[in-house]
Protein backbone atom coordinates (compact mmCIF):
# COMPACT_ATOMS: atom_id res chain seq x y z
CA UNK A 1 0.00 0.00 0.00
CA UNK A 2 1.19 3.54 -0.81
CA UNK A 3 2.40 5.68 1.73
CA UNK A 4 0.46 8.74 2.48
CA UNK A 5 3.13 11.09 1.74
CA UNK A 6 3.56 9.50 -1.85
CA UNK A 7 1.75 12.33 -3.64
CA UNK A 8 4.12 14.44 -2.58
CA UNK A 9 6.87 13.21 -4.18
CA UNK A 10 8.23 15.05 -6.90
CA UNK A 11 9.04 13.18 -10.28
CA UNK A 12 11.14 14.35 -13.04
CA UNK A 13 9.69 14.28 -16.44
CA UNK A 14 11.92 16.41 -18.40
CA UNK A 15 15.40 16.16 -16.81
CA UNK A 16 17.65 19.06 -17.72
CA UNK A 17 20.94 20.93 -16.32
CA UNK A 18 22.68 24.19 -16.26
CA UNK A 19 25.95 23.23 -14.72
CA UNK A 20 25.07 22.20 -11.49
CA UNK A 21 21.38 24.11 -11.60
CA UNK A 22 18.43 21.35 -11.98
CA UNK A 23 15.85 22.83 -13.83
CA UNK A 24 13.86 19.60 -14.69
CA UNK A 25 10.47 19.73 -15.75
CA UNK A 26 8.67 17.85 -12.68
CA UNK A 27 5.22 17.04 -12.20
CA UNK A 28 4.98 20.34 -9.95
CA UNK A 29 6.08 22.10 -12.88
CA UNK A 30 3.72 20.94 -15.10
CA UNK A 31 0.95 21.48 -12.54
CA UNK A 32 2.24 25.21 -12.47
CA UNK A 33 1.69 25.56 -16.12
CA UNK A 34 -1.59 24.12 -15.77
CA UNK A 35 -2.64 26.34 -13.09
CA UNK A 36 -1.00 29.43 -14.87
CA UNK A 37 -3.00 28.12 -18.88
CA UNK A 38 -6.66 27.82 -16.16
CA UNK A 39 -6.20 31.12 -14.99
CA UNK A 40 -5.86 32.68 -18.43
CA UNK A 41 -8.30 30.89 -19.88
CA UNK A 42 -10.46 31.81 -17.20
CA UNK A 43 -9.66 35.54 -17.75
CA UNK A 44 -10.16 35.56 -20.85
CA UNK A 45 -13.30 33.63 -21.69
CA UNK A 46 -14.72 35.88 -18.88
CA UNK A 47 -13.41 39.16 -20.08
CA UNK A 48 -13.76 38.77 -24.15
CA UNK A 49 -17.10 39.65 -24.59
CA UNK A 50 -18.61 41.84 -21.93
CA UNK A 51 -21.74 41.65 -21.39
CA UNK A 52 -24.22 43.60 -19.46
CA UNK A 53 -26.06 40.43 -17.72
CA UNK A 54 -23.01 38.04 -17.34
CA UNK A 55 -22.35 34.66 -18.59
CA UNK A 56 -20.98 32.09 -16.53
CA UNK A 57 -16.91 32.57 -17.12
CA UNK A 58 -17.92 36.60 -16.65
CA UNK A 59 -19.16 35.67 -13.45
CA UNK A 60 -16.63 33.69 -11.65
CA UNK A 61 -13.97 36.49 -13.11
CA UNK A 62 -16.29 39.18 -12.06
CA UNK A 63 -16.65 37.39 -9.02
CA UNK A 64 -12.83 37.17 -8.39
CA UNK A 65 -12.32 40.78 -9.27
CA UNK A 66 -14.50 42.17 -7.13
CA UNK A 67 -13.27 39.65 -3.59
CA UNK A 68 -9.72 40.54 -4.27
CA UNK A 69 -10.47 44.56 -5.21
CA UNK A 70 -12.58 44.93 -1.71
CA UNK A 71 -9.85 43.11 0.31
CA UNK A 72 -7.42 45.28 -1.04
CA UNK A 73 -9.33 48.39 -0.25
CA UNK A 74 -10.74 47.43 3.13
CA UNK A 75 -6.70 46.76 3.98
CA UNK A 76 -5.31 49.46 2.38
CA UNK A 77 -7.96 51.90 1.28
CA UNK A 78 -7.89 53.78 -1.92
CA UNK A 79 -3.92 54.23 -2.33
CA UNK A 80 -3.45 50.30 -2.92
CA UNK A 81 -6.17 49.90 -5.86
CA UNK A 82 -2.82 49.93 -7.90
CA UNK A 83 -1.35 46.96 -6.76
CA UNK A 84 -4.32 44.82 -7.57
CA UNK A 85 -2.65 43.07 -10.83
CA UNK A 86 -0.08 41.84 -8.19
CA UNK A 87 -2.86 40.61 -5.71
CA UNK A 88 -5.24 39.64 -7.75
CA UNK A 89 -2.24 37.48 -9.81
CA UNK A 90 -0.97 36.10 -5.77
CA UNK A 91 -4.58 35.09 -5.14
CA UNK A 92 -5.44 33.12 -8.42
CA UNK A 93 -1.98 31.25 -8.13
CA UNK A 94 -2.59 30.13 -4.53
CA UNK A 95 -6.08 29.32 -5.04
CA UNK A 96 -5.40 27.14 -8.55
CA UNK A 97 -3.00 25.26 -6.94
CA UNK A 98 -4.71 24.56 -3.63
CA UNK A 99 -7.53 22.99 -6.25
CA UNK A 100 -5.98 21.71 -8.73
CA UNK A 101 -4.65 19.25 -6.04
CA UNK A 102 -7.82 18.03 -5.29
CA UNK A 103 -8.64 16.60 -8.62
CA UNK A 104 -7.41 12.96 -8.66
CA UNK A 105 -3.91 11.81 -10.00
CA UNK A 106 -3.76 15.30 -9.42
CA UNK A 107 -0.77 17.09 -7.68
CA UNK A 108 -0.98 20.43 -4.76
CA UNK A 109 2.33 22.11 -5.17
CA UNK A 110 1.60 24.49 -2.61
CA UNK A 111 1.95 21.93 -0.63
CA UNK A 112 6.33 22.18 -1.33
CA UNK A 113 7.51 24.54 1.41
CA UNK A 114 10.38 25.95 -1.21
CA UNK A 115 7.83 27.18 -3.45
CA UNK A 116 5.48 28.70 -0.92
CA UNK A 117 8.76 29.96 0.51
CA UNK A 118 9.62 31.43 -2.69
CA UNK A 119 6.20 33.43 -3.32
CA UNK A 120 6.17 34.55 -0.14
CA UNK A 121 10.06 35.80 -0.97
CA UNK A 122 8.54 37.89 -3.94
CA UNK A 123 5.67 39.15 -2.19
CA UNK A 124 8.08 40.12 0.88
CA UNK A 125 10.46 41.78 -1.93
CA UNK A 126 7.38 43.60 -3.25
CA UNK A 127 6.38 44.96 0.18
CA UNK A 128 10.04 45.98 0.58
CA UNK A 129 9.99 48.13 -2.98
CA UNK A 130 7.12 49.27 -2.64
CA UNK A 131 8.11 50.84 0.85
CA UNK A 132 11.13 52.50 -0.16
CA UNK A 133 9.84 53.76 -3.67
CA UNK A 134 6.90 55.37 -1.18
CA UNK A 135 8.74 56.48 1.86
CA UNK A 136 12.59 56.58 0.43
CA UNK A 137 14.74 56.26 3.80
CA UNK A 138 11.72 56.50 6.43
CA UNK A 139 10.72 53.17 5.24
CA UNK A 140 12.90 52.43 8.30
CA UNK A 141 10.72 54.19 10.60
CA UNK A 142 8.73 50.71 10.39
CA UNK A 143 10.99 49.15 12.87
CA UNK A 144 10.68 52.01 15.60
CA UNK A 145 6.94 51.84 16.74
CA UNK A 146 5.07 54.85 16.63
CA UNK A 147 5.62 57.20 19.92
CA UNK A 148 8.40 54.91 21.22
CA UNK A 149 10.95 56.38 23.71
CA UNK A 150 14.42 56.90 21.96
CA UNK A 151 16.39 55.53 24.77
CA UNK A 152 13.96 52.11 23.98
CA UNK A 153 15.69 52.05 20.33
CA UNK A 154 18.48 49.27 20.42
CA UNK A 155 16.27 46.97 22.31
CA UNK A 156 13.27 47.62 19.88
CA UNK A 157 14.30 48.23 16.23
CA UNK A 158 16.33 44.39 16.57
CA UNK A 159 12.80 43.35 17.45
CA UNK A 160 10.94 44.84 15.15
CA UNK A 161 13.33 43.69 12.41
CA UNK A 162 13.48 40.21 13.30
CA UNK A 163 9.25 39.91 13.37
CA UNK A 164 9.35 41.89 9.99
CA UNK A 165 11.94 39.11 8.81
CA UNK A 166 10.07 36.46 9.82
CA UNK A 167 7.05 37.37 7.86
CA UNK A 168 7.90 35.25 4.70
CA UNK A 169 8.57 32.26 6.99
CA UNK A 170 5.40 32.19 8.82
CA UNK A 171 3.13 33.16 5.77
CA UNK A 172 5.04 30.11 3.65
CA UNK A 173 5.02 27.62 6.12
CA UNK A 174 1.09 28.19 7.23
CA UNK A 175 -0.06 27.79 3.66
CA UNK A 176 2.58 24.57 3.70
CA UNK A 177 1.35 22.70 6.57
CA UNK A 178 -2.03 23.63 5.94
CA UNK A 179 -2.12 21.86 2.65
CA UNK A 180 0.07 18.97 3.36
CA UNK A 181 -1.76 18.07 6.49
CA UNK A 182 -5.01 18.62 4.68
CA UNK A 183 -3.99 15.65 1.98
CA UNK A 184 -2.16 13.42 4.02
CA UNK A 185 -5.41 13.01 6.12
CA UNK A 186 -7.52 12.60 3.50
CA UNK A 187 -5.47 9.97 2.11
CA UNK A 188 -5.35 8.39 5.25
CA UNK A 189 -8.53 8.40 5.19
CA UNK A 190 -8.87 6.78 1.92
CA UNK A 191 -6.46 4.06 2.69
CA UNK A 192 -8.82 3.03 5.64
CA UNK A 193 -11.54 2.80 3.31
CA UNK A 194 -9.18 0.43 1.68
CA UNK A 195 -7.86 -2.03 4.36
CA UNK A 196 -11.33 -2.20 5.82
CA UNK A 197 -12.97 -4.12 3.18
CA UNK A 198 -16.57 -4.84 3.04
CA UNK A 199 -16.81 -2.45 6.15
CA UNK A 200 -15.13 0.49 4.16
CA UNK A 201 -18.34 2.23 4.13
CA UNK A 202 -17.81 4.31 7.18
CA UNK A 203 -14.82 5.86 6.50
CA UNK A 204 -16.45 6.73 2.99
CA UNK A 205 -18.50 9.40 5.20
CA UNK A 206 -16.11 10.65 6.85
CA UNK A 207 -13.50 10.77 3.51
CA UNK A 208 -16.93 12.72 1.69
CA UNK A 209 -17.06 15.62 4.57
CA UNK A 210 -13.05 15.69 4.81
CA UNK A 211 -12.99 16.27 0.97
CA UNK A 212 -15.74 18.84 1.60
CA UNK A 213 -13.61 20.43 4.51
CA UNK A 214 -10.29 20.32 1.92
CA UNK A 215 -12.07 22.03 -0.83
CA UNK A 216 -13.25 24.94 2.22
CA UNK A 217 -9.11 25.24 3.23
CA UNK A 218 -7.86 25.63 -0.21
CA UNK A 219 -10.13 28.33 -0.37
CA UNK A 220 -9.32 29.78 3.12
CA UNK A 221 -5.76 29.07 2.74
CA UNK A 222 -6.14 31.20 -0.61
CA UNK A 223 -7.93 34.16 0.75
CA UNK A 224 -5.60 34.33 3.95
CA UNK A 225 -2.54 34.20 2.08
CA UNK A 226 -3.83 37.40 0.28
CA UNK A 227 -4.99 39.05 3.25
CA UNK A 228 -1.16 39.17 4.80
CA UNK A 229 -0.30 40.09 1.58
CA UNK A 230 -2.93 43.50 1.95
CA UNK A 231 -1.77 43.70 5.12
CA UNK A 232 2.23 44.04 4.60
CA UNK A 233 1.23 46.07 1.47
CA UNK A 234 -0.67 48.38 3.65
CA UNK A 235 2.63 48.82 6.29
CA UNK A 236 4.49 49.38 3.11
CA UNK A 237 2.11 52.31 2.35
CA UNK A 238 0.82 53.93 5.56
CA UNK A 239 4.29 53.02 8.04
CA UNK A 240 2.44 53.58 11.12
CA UNK A 241 -1.17 52.88 10.54
CA UNK B 1 -17.19 76.88 20.82
CA UNK B 2 -17.15 76.23 24.50
CA UNK B 3 -14.82 73.75 25.59
CA UNK B 4 -17.17 71.35 26.73
CA UNK B 5 -18.72 71.37 23.47
CA UNK B 6 -15.25 70.80 21.53
CA UNK B 7 -14.33 68.09 24.44
CA UNK B 8 -17.93 66.22 23.18
CA UNK B 9 -16.95 66.94 19.49
CA UNK B 10 -13.59 65.21 20.26
CA UNK B 11 -15.23 62.09 22.24
CA UNK B 12 -17.79 61.31 19.63
CA UNK B 13 -15.15 61.51 16.73
CA UNK B 14 -12.85 58.98 19.06
CA UNK B 15 -15.78 56.54 19.55
CA UNK B 16 -16.98 56.76 15.70
CA UNK B 17 -13.26 55.66 14.83
CA UNK B 18 -13.47 52.97 17.94
CA UNK B 19 -17.01 51.64 16.37
CA UNK B 20 -14.98 51.24 12.94
CA UNK B 21 -12.00 49.87 13.89
CA UNK B 22 -13.83 47.26 15.88
CA UNK B 23 -16.11 46.56 13.14
CA UNK B 24 -13.13 46.46 10.97
CA UNK B 25 -11.72 43.80 13.30
CA UNK B 26 -15.05 41.88 13.62
CA UNK B 27 -14.43 39.30 10.82
CA UNK B 28 -11.04 38.34 12.46
CA UNK B 29 -12.98 37.31 15.74
CA UNK B 30 -15.08 34.62 13.79
CA UNK B 31 -11.87 32.54 13.39
CA UNK B 32 -11.89 29.59 15.43
CA UNK B 33 -9.68 28.82 18.47
CA UNK B 34 -7.65 26.36 16.68
CA UNK B 35 -7.09 28.73 13.63
CA UNK B 36 -5.69 31.69 15.87
CA UNK B 37 -4.09 29.36 18.19
CA UNK B 38 -1.90 27.42 14.61
CA UNK B 39 -1.62 31.38 13.30
CA UNK B 40 -0.25 32.60 16.93
CA UNK B 41 2.11 29.49 16.71
CA UNK B 42 3.31 29.81 13.14
CA UNK B 43 4.54 33.53 14.14
CA UNK B 44 6.34 32.69 17.83
CA UNK B 45 8.20 29.86 15.91
CA UNK B 46 9.11 31.57 12.98
CA UNK B 47 10.10 34.60 14.70
CA UNK B 48 12.37 32.30 17.38
CA UNK B 49 13.33 30.31 13.67
CA UNK B 50 14.82 33.90 12.73
CA UNK B 51 16.19 35.31 15.55
CA UNK B 52 18.73 32.78 16.55
CA UNK B 53 19.45 32.16 12.99
CA UNK B 54 20.70 35.54 12.97
CA UNK B 55 22.59 35.27 15.76
CA UNK B 56 24.22 32.09 14.12
CA UNK B 57 25.61 33.72 11.43
CA UNK B 58 26.33 36.96 13.86
CA UNK B 59 28.47 33.91 15.27
CA UNK B 60 29.32 32.71 12.62
CA UNK B 61 30.94 36.19 11.06
CA UNK B 62 32.20 37.42 14.12
CA UNK B 63 33.47 34.16 15.58
CA UNK B 64 31.73 34.86 18.96
CA UNK B 65 31.42 32.04 21.51
CA UNK B 66 26.97 31.88 21.10
CA UNK B 67 26.52 35.06 22.31
CA UNK B 68 24.84 35.66 19.13
CA UNK B 69 22.89 32.48 19.24
CA UNK B 70 21.23 33.06 22.63
CA UNK B 71 20.87 36.73 21.96
CA UNK B 72 19.65 35.91 18.69
CA UNK B 73 17.20 33.36 20.55
CA UNK B 74 15.91 35.52 22.90
CA UNK B 75 15.34 38.48 20.55
CA UNK B 76 13.55 36.14 18.55
CA UNK B 77 11.34 34.42 21.60
CA UNK B 78 10.39 38.62 22.39
CA UNK B 79 9.95 39.36 18.90
CA UNK B 80 7.57 36.15 18.54
CA UNK B 81 5.53 37.04 21.97
CA UNK B 82 4.97 40.88 20.38
CA UNK B 83 3.52 39.54 17.57
CA UNK B 84 1.22 37.24 19.21
CA UNK B 85 0.10 39.81 21.17
CA UNK B 86 -0.67 42.09 18.56
CA UNK B 87 -2.57 39.15 17.10
CA UNK B 88 -4.74 38.75 19.88
CA UNK B 89 -5.04 42.74 20.41
CA UNK B 90 -6.48 42.48 16.64
CA UNK B 91 -8.82 39.89 17.95
CA UNK B 92 -10.01 41.99 20.59
CA UNK B 93 -8.31 39.98 23.61
CA UNK B 94 -6.26 42.32 24.72
CA UNK B 95 -5.94 44.40 27.97
CA UNK B 96 -8.55 46.80 28.93
CA UNK B 97 -6.58 49.74 29.39
CA UNK B 98 -10.06 52.20 30.14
Amino acid sequence: MESPLHQFEIHRYLPLNIGPLDISFTNASLFMAIAFISIITLLYFGTRTMKIVPGAAQSVAEVIYEFVLNLLEESTGGKGKKYLPFVLSVFLFVLFGNLLGMIPYGFTFTSQLILTFGLACIVFLVVIGVGILKHGIKFLQLFLPEGAPLVMAPLLIPIELISFLSRPISLSVRLFANMMAGHTMLKVFALFTVSLGIYGFSTVIVNSLLIGFEFLVAFLQAYVFTVLTCLYLNDAIHLHS
Amino acid sequence: MTNSQKIKEKKSAIEQKIKKEMKAAQPLKDLSFGATAFRASTDMLSCIIVGTLLGYFFDCHFVTPHYGLIIGFILGSAAGLLNVYRRLCRLGYGFNRH
